[in-house]
C-alpha cells in the first residue's frame, strides 16, 4: 500500500524536481548559478492563475486536448511500476494500454495542432507523427519479446523477468536501457531530437505544436512532459534494479537512478547539439535495429541453444 | 560456460551493426582489433578441445596477429594518408545499419533452424558467423574507399574464422586452413599493396579505379 | 620421388638466383627447369607415381599435368628473348625469373594435390605469385589490373574456404578431406551440406577459373600482365581451378546430385559466352580481346561438363586446344605489342607486311580459336552441339551458336583488320629473334596434329580422364 502511495507522490511531485535537476546541471555546464530548483513549479503555479487567449479558428479539440493530454500522461503513469517494481494498476496486457494512452494523448495533440491552422504548427504535428509511428512499434517489440520469454504480459512481470543473474540477460537489460533511453529522449523531445529551449520555429518539434495555447492549456501540457519523463524513466530504472531488494533500499535506489537520468540528460544536454533536422529519423531507427536484435536473441534463446 | 560463449559470439555479431553504423574508419579498424579480442578469449575458453600445438598457434594468430598487426597496420595506412572517413557510400549508413540488423536476425534465425536439423556444427557460432560474412559483403559492396574494403574483406575473413570454429568434431586442419587465409591477407596487405596504390593513386577511392573498362 | 624434384628445384634455383643475382644466370636456369619439368613430365604420363600421400598423378590431373608441361615449355622458350631483350633492372629480372619459376610450381601443386586442402592452399598460393607477375610493368594501369585481381580473388578464395567448411560439416563422419576417402565413403556425405559446399565451391574457383559472373577480373589482369604471363594465366591457371572444380563436381556424381551442378555449370557457361559475345564486339584493346575470348573458352568448357555425355570428352579436348591456342594467341600478341608499341586494336594495320611471320602466327591462332578445321576447337565444339541435339537441347543449341558466331565475328573483325592493310608508316620493319616464333609454331603444329589424328595415348588419356570422373 505504501508504494502505491508513493508512486503517486513521485508522480505528482517529482517531476517539477527532475525538471529543476535538468535545469541546475545546465547552469553548472554553462557556468552560470541556475534557477532556483522548483522553478518550474513555481511557473506552472503561475501558468495556472493567468487567462487564455483562444484563436477564433480553432474548435472545440484546440480547448480540451491540454486537459486529455494531461489525464492519459497521468494515466500512463499509474500504469507504469515504479517503487518496487509496483504499479497502481496491473493487469495482464497493461503495457499495450500504457502505450496506446500515451498514443491518445499524442493523438489529440496533434489533431490540436493541426487544429490551430498555422503552418509552423502543422509542420510540428507532421513531425511528431513520423517520430511516434518509429518508436511505437520498438516499444511493443521489445516489451513484447521480453514477455514471450517468460509467458508474462503485464508489465510488472516482463521487467522482473529480466532479472536473473546471467551474462544474456545482462546483455538484455543493456540493449533494452539503450533502446529506452533513445524512446524516451525522443517521446519528451529533449537533445538530440529537439532542443525544448530553441526559439526557432522551423526547426522545432514539440514546442512548435504548443505556440498557440497559454494560460492554464499550456500549464498543463508542459506538466503533462514533465511527467513523462519521469514515467519513462521509471521504466529504465526498474530494467536497471535488481528485483527481490529490502524495501527501502529499492526506494532509494529508485529515486537515485531517476536523478542520475536527469543529471545525464542534463549532460547531454549540454555537451551535444541537436542534431540536423534529416538525420533525427536516422537516429531514432537505431532502435529499431537494437529492437530487432533483442527479438531475435530471445527467439534463439527459447527455441535454441541459449539457456 | 556456455553463456559466455553465446555472449562473446553475440558481442561479435553485433560489433558489425557499429560498423555499418560508423562513418569513421578509426571506428571500423577498433572494432576489428574488439573483434580479434574476443576471438581471443573464445580460443581460451575453448582450451579443452584444441590440441596444445594448435592452441598455442591460434592464440598467436589472435591475439597478436588479428587484435595488434593488422588493426596497427592499417591504422598506419589510414594516418599516412589522412583518410578518415568513409565519404558518401552507395547508400546512407541508416539504411545499412537496418540491412545489417537483418542480416544479424537471419543469423540468429539459422543457428535456430540448424540447432534442430544438424548436430555436427555449433548453432550459434554458425549461424553468426553466416551473419558476419553477409554483413561484410554488404560492407564491401556499399563502400567507395579501398581501405574499406580491405578493411572489410577482414571482416569477412573473421565470419570465416568463426565459422571455422563452428565445426563440433575434431578438425584442426580446417583452423589451420583459416589461420593460413590469414597469413595470407597479412602478407596482402603488408605486400605494401595498399601503400603502393595509394602513391600510385591521388585518392584511395574505387572511383578512381577506371582507367580499365569496356 | 621423382615428383619431388618439381618442387625442389624451383626452391634451390631460386635461392641461387637471388644470391647472384646474374641475367645470364636467370634466363638458363628457367630454360633448365623448364626441360626438366617437361622431362619428368613426359615420364610420369606414362607412368604415375605419388610423393606422399598429398601428390599423386591420377587419371584425371595427368591431362592438366601434360598441358601445364608443354605450355611451359614453350612459354619458357619466349621467355629467352623475352627476358634477354626486356629493359628493366636486374632485380626485376631476378625476380620475375623467382616468381614464373614459382608459379610453374604452384601450378604443378593444385594439379597434384590430392586433399581439398591441399588444393586451396596452391589456388591461394598461386594468387600471390601472380600478384607480382601482373603488377610487372608498375604502371598505373597494371598497378589497377593487379588491385582488382587480388581483392576479386581473395573474395572468391574465401568463398572457397567457406565451401570446403561446409564440406567438411557434410562429411563429419569421414573427418578428412582426401578425395579417396571421400569419394569411397561418399554415402555419408550429407545431400543439404554437398550441395552448399558445391555452390560456394564453384563461384570461389570459378572466380579464378573466370566464369561468367565473377569474371571482371579478368580481362583486366590479362591485358595488363607481361605476354608471357597472359599467355600462363590463360592456359594454366584457368585451368588450375577448373580441376578444383571437377574435383567437387565428382563427388557431387556420386551422390547422384549431378543435375544440380550441371544446371549451375550451365547457367555459368551459357553467361560466360553471353559475357564474351557482348564485349568482344566493341572492343578496341586486342589484348582485352583475347582475355575475353578466354572467358568464352571457359564457358564452353563448363558447358561440356554441365551436357554430360560425349559433352565430358568435348571439355577435356577443348580444355587442350584452349590452352595452346590461346598461349600461342597471347605469345603473338607480345610480338605485335613488341613491334608496335601499342594496345589499340585500331592503330594497327599491316602486320603481315611490317613482320610477315607474326602476321602468319596472328591469322593461324585466330583460324584455331575460331575452330577452323583442321584445329581441334572444330571437333569440340562439334561434339558438344552433337550431344546438344542428342540431349535435345535444341535451344541451348541455337544460343550456343548465335552466341559463338557473335564471337567468331567481333574476334575477326579486329584480328583481319590488324592483319591485312598498308604497313604503318613510321614503323620500321622489325625482325624478332627465332625464340619469339618457335613456341607458337611448336603450339599450332601440335594443334593441327591433334586436330588431323588424335593420338592413341591421349585418346585414352581423356578417356580415363572421363570416366574416372
Amino acid at each position: 500500500m505504501i508504494e502505491k502511495f508513493l508512486n503517486i507522490l513521485i508522480l505528482f511531485f517529482f517531476p517539477f524536481l527532475f525538471i529543476g535537476i535538468i535545469n541546475r546541471v545546465k547552469a553548472f555546464w554553462g557556468g552560470r548559478k541556475g534557477q532556483p530548483i522548483f522553478q518550474s513549479f513555481f511557473d506552472f503555479v503561475k501558468l495556472l492563475k493567468k487567462g487564455q487567449v483562444i484563436s477564433k479558428n480553432s474548435s472545440l479539440i484546440f480547448q480540451i486536448t491540454p486537459t486529455i493530454y494531461l489525464v492519459t500522461v497521468i494515466l500512463a503513469g499509474l500504469i507504469v511500476p515504479m517503487v518496487n517494481y509496483q504499479n497502481i494498476f496491473s493487469f495482464d496486457g497493461d503495457f499495450l494500454i500504457f502505450a496506446y494512452i500515451l498514443a491518445f494523448g499524442r493523438f489529440f495533440m496533434i489533431l490540436s495542432a493541426m487544429d490551430t491552422s498555422s503552418s509552423f504548427s502543422g509542420m510540428g504535428a507532421s513531425r511528431e507523427a513520423t517520430y511516434s509511428a518509429l518508436i511505437e512499434p520498438v516499444f511493443l517489440v521489445i516489451l513484447s519479446s521480453i514477455g514471450f520469454l517468460s509467458d508474462q504480459i503485464s508489465f510488472k512481470g516482463i521487467l522482473t523477468t529480466l532479472q536473473q543473474n546471467n551474462i544474456i540477460s545482462v546483455l538484455l537489460i543493456s540493449l533494452c536501457v539503450v533502446a529506452f533511453s533513445i524512446i524516451m529522449i525522443t517521446e519528451c523531445k529533449r537533445v538530440p531530437v529537439d532542443d525544448p529551449n530553441t526559439h526557432l520555429e522551423l526547426t522545432m518539434i514539440h514546442e512548435v505544436m504548443i505556440l498557440d495555447n497559454s494560460g492554464p492549456d499550456l500549464g498543463f501540457i508542459l506538466y503533462g512532459s514533465y511527467i513523462k519523463l519521469i514515467v519513462l524513466s521509471s521504466i529504465i530504472a526498474n530494467l536497471i534494479l535488481p528485483a527481490n531488494l529490502a524495501f527501502w533500499i529499492a526506494l532509494c535506489l529508485f529515486l537515485l537512478i531517476l536523478i542520475l537520468i536527469a543529471v545525464a540528460i542534463g549532460c547531454i544536454e549540454s555537451i551535444f547539439a541537436r542534431l540536423r533536422l534529416i538525420r533525427v529519423p536516422q537516429f531514432i531507427l537505431l532502435i529499431t535495429s537494437i529492437a530487432i536484435l533483442v527479438l531475435s536473441i530471445i527467439q534463439f534463446s527459447i527455441f535454441g541453444g541459449l539457456k | 560456460m556456455i553463456d559466455l560463449f553465446n555472449l562473446l559470439i553475440i558481442l561479435i555479431g553485433s560489433s558489425m551493426l557499429y560498423v555499418s553504423f560508423t562513418y569513421r574508419l578509426e571506428e571500423y579498424i577498433k572494432t576489428l582489433s574488439i573483434q580479434g579480442f574476443l576471438f581471443f578469449l573464445i580460443i581460451l575458453l575453448d582450451f579443452d578441445k584444441i590440441e596444445i600445438l594448435n592452441f598455442i598457434f591460434l592464440i598467436i594468430e589472435t591475439l597478436i596477429f588479428k587484435t595488434i598487426i593488422i588493426p596497427v597496420f592499417l591504422s598506419k595506412i589510414l594516418r599516412k594518408n589522412h583518410i578518415n572517413r568513409e565519404i558518401e557510400p552507395y547508400i546512407p549508413n541508416y539504411y545499412s545499419v537496418i540491412i545489417a540488423t537483418l542480416v544479424l536476425a537471419f543469423g540468429f534465425f539459422i543457428s535456430y533452424w540448424s540447432n534442430d536439423e544438424f548436430q555436427n556444427i555449433r548453432p550459434l557460432f554458425f549461424g553468426i558467423s553466416i551473419s558476419i560474412i553477409i554483413n561484410s559483403f554488404i560492407i564491401i559492396i556499399t563502400r567507395k574507399k579501398i581501405i574499406t574494403h580491405v578493411i572489410g574483406y577482414m571482416f569477412l575473413e573473421n565470419g570465416i574464422f568463426l565459422l571455422s570454429l563452428s565445426i563440433a568434431a575434431e578438425m584442426p586442419i580446417i583452423v589451420n586452413l583459416g589461420m593460413l587465409l590469414d597469413i595470407f591477407v597479412g602478407i596482402f596487405l603488408l605486400g605494401i599493396f595498399v601503400n603502393k596504390i595509394s602513391s600510385t593513386f591521388e585518392e584511395l577511392n574505387i572511383d578512381k579505379l577506371t582507367t580499365l573498362k569496356d | 620421388m621423382i615428383i619431388a624434384i618439381l618442387f625442389i628445384f624451383p626452391i634451390l634455383s631460386s635461392a641461387f638466383l637471388f644470391f647472384f643475382k646474374n641475367k645470364q644466370l636467370n634466363v638458363v636456369l628457367t630454360a633448365i627447369y623448364s626441360l626438366i619439368y617437361l622431362s619428368i613430365v613426359m615420364f610420369l604420363v606414362f607412368k604415375p607415381q605419388q610423393f606422399t600421400e598429398f601428390l599423386k598423378v591420377d587419371s584425371l590431373n595427368v591431362i592438366f599435368l601434360l598441358i601445364l608441361a608443354i605450355l611451359q615449355f614453350g612459354i619458357s622458350i619466349y621467355n629467352i628473348d623475352f627476358l634477354t631483350h626486356s629493359q628493366v633492372s636486374i632485380r626485376d629480372h631476378t625476380l620475375y625469373s623467382i616468381f614464373y619459376q614459382f608459379f610453374v610450381m604452384a601450378m604443378t601443386g593444385i594439379i597434384l594435390s590430392t586433399h581439398f586442402g591441399l588444393l586451396w592452399v596452391f589456388i591461394e598460393a598461386t594468387t600471390l605469385i601472380t600478384l607480382y607477375l601482373i603488377n610487372f610493368n608498375k604502371t598505373k594501369e597494371s598497378l589497377e589490373a593487379s588491385w582488382k585481381y587480388i581483392f576479386i580473388c581473395s573474395i572468391g578464395i574465401s568463398l572457397a574456404f567457406v565451401g570446403i567448411i561446409f564440406l567438411s560439416i557434410g562429411n563429419f563422419n569421414i573427418n578428412s578431406l582426401f578425395f579417396e576417402d571421400i569419394y569411397k565413403n561418399y554415402k555419408n556425405i550429407n545431400p543439404f551440406w554437398l550441395k552448399l559446399s558445391f555452390l560456394f565451391i564453384l563461384i570461389g574457383f570459378g572466380t579464378k577459373m573466370g566464369l561468367a559472373p565473377v569474371h571482371s577480373w579478368l580481362p583486366d589482369a590479362h591485358s595488363e600482365a607481361p605476354s608471357p604471363i597472359s599467355a600462363m594465366l590463360s592456359g594454366a591457371l584457368l585451368n588450375g581451378s577448373f580441376l578444383g572444380i571437377l574435383r567437387i563436381f565428382k563427388v557431387m556424381r556420386l551422390c547422384n546430385l549431378d543435375v544440380f551442378a550441371k544446371i549451375l555449370l550451365l547457367i555459368m557457361g551459357f553467361l560466360s559466352l553471353l559475357v564474351a559475345a557482348s564485349f568482344i564486339v566493341k572492343i578496341t584493346n586486342y589484348k582485352r580481346m583475347l582475355a575475353y575470348s578466354s572467358i568464352e573458352n571457359m564457358g564452353i568448357i563448363a558447358i561440356g561438363i554441365g551436357l554430360g555425355g560425349v559433352g565430358l570428352y568435348a571439355s577435356f579436348l577443348h580444355l587442350i586446344s584452349h590452352s595452346l591456342t590461346k598461349a600461342s594467341f597471347f605469345l603473338t600478341a607480345g610480338n605485335v605489342l613488341h613491334t608496335f608499341h601499342t594496345k589499340e586494336t585500331n592503330k594497327i594495320t599491316g602486320i603481315l607486311k611490317t613482320d610477315r611471320y607474326t602476321g602468319f602466327l596472328w591469322i593461324f591462332s585466330f583460324f584455331a580459336i575460331i575452330g577452323l578445321p583442321p584445329f581441334p576447337i572444330f571437333i569440340s565444339e562439334f561434339l558438344i552441339l552433337k550431344e546438344m541435339i542428342f540431349t535435345k537441347n535444341i535451344i541451348l543449341f541455337i544460343i550456343f551458336v548465335i552466341l559463338l558466331t557473335i564471337i567468331i565475328f567481333g574476334l575477326g573483325k579486329s584480328v583481319l583488320k590488324m592483319v591485312f592493310g598498308e604497313k604503318n608508316e613510321h614503323i620500321e620493319k622489325y625482325k624478332n629473334s627465332f625464340w619469339v616464333y618457335l613456341p607458337q609454331t611448336l603450339f599450332l603444329i601440335i594443334l593441327v596434329i591433334i586436330g588431323l589424328y588424335i593420338p592413341n595415348f591421349l585418346h585414352k588419356m581423356i578417356e580415363n580422364a572421363v570416366n574416372s570422373l
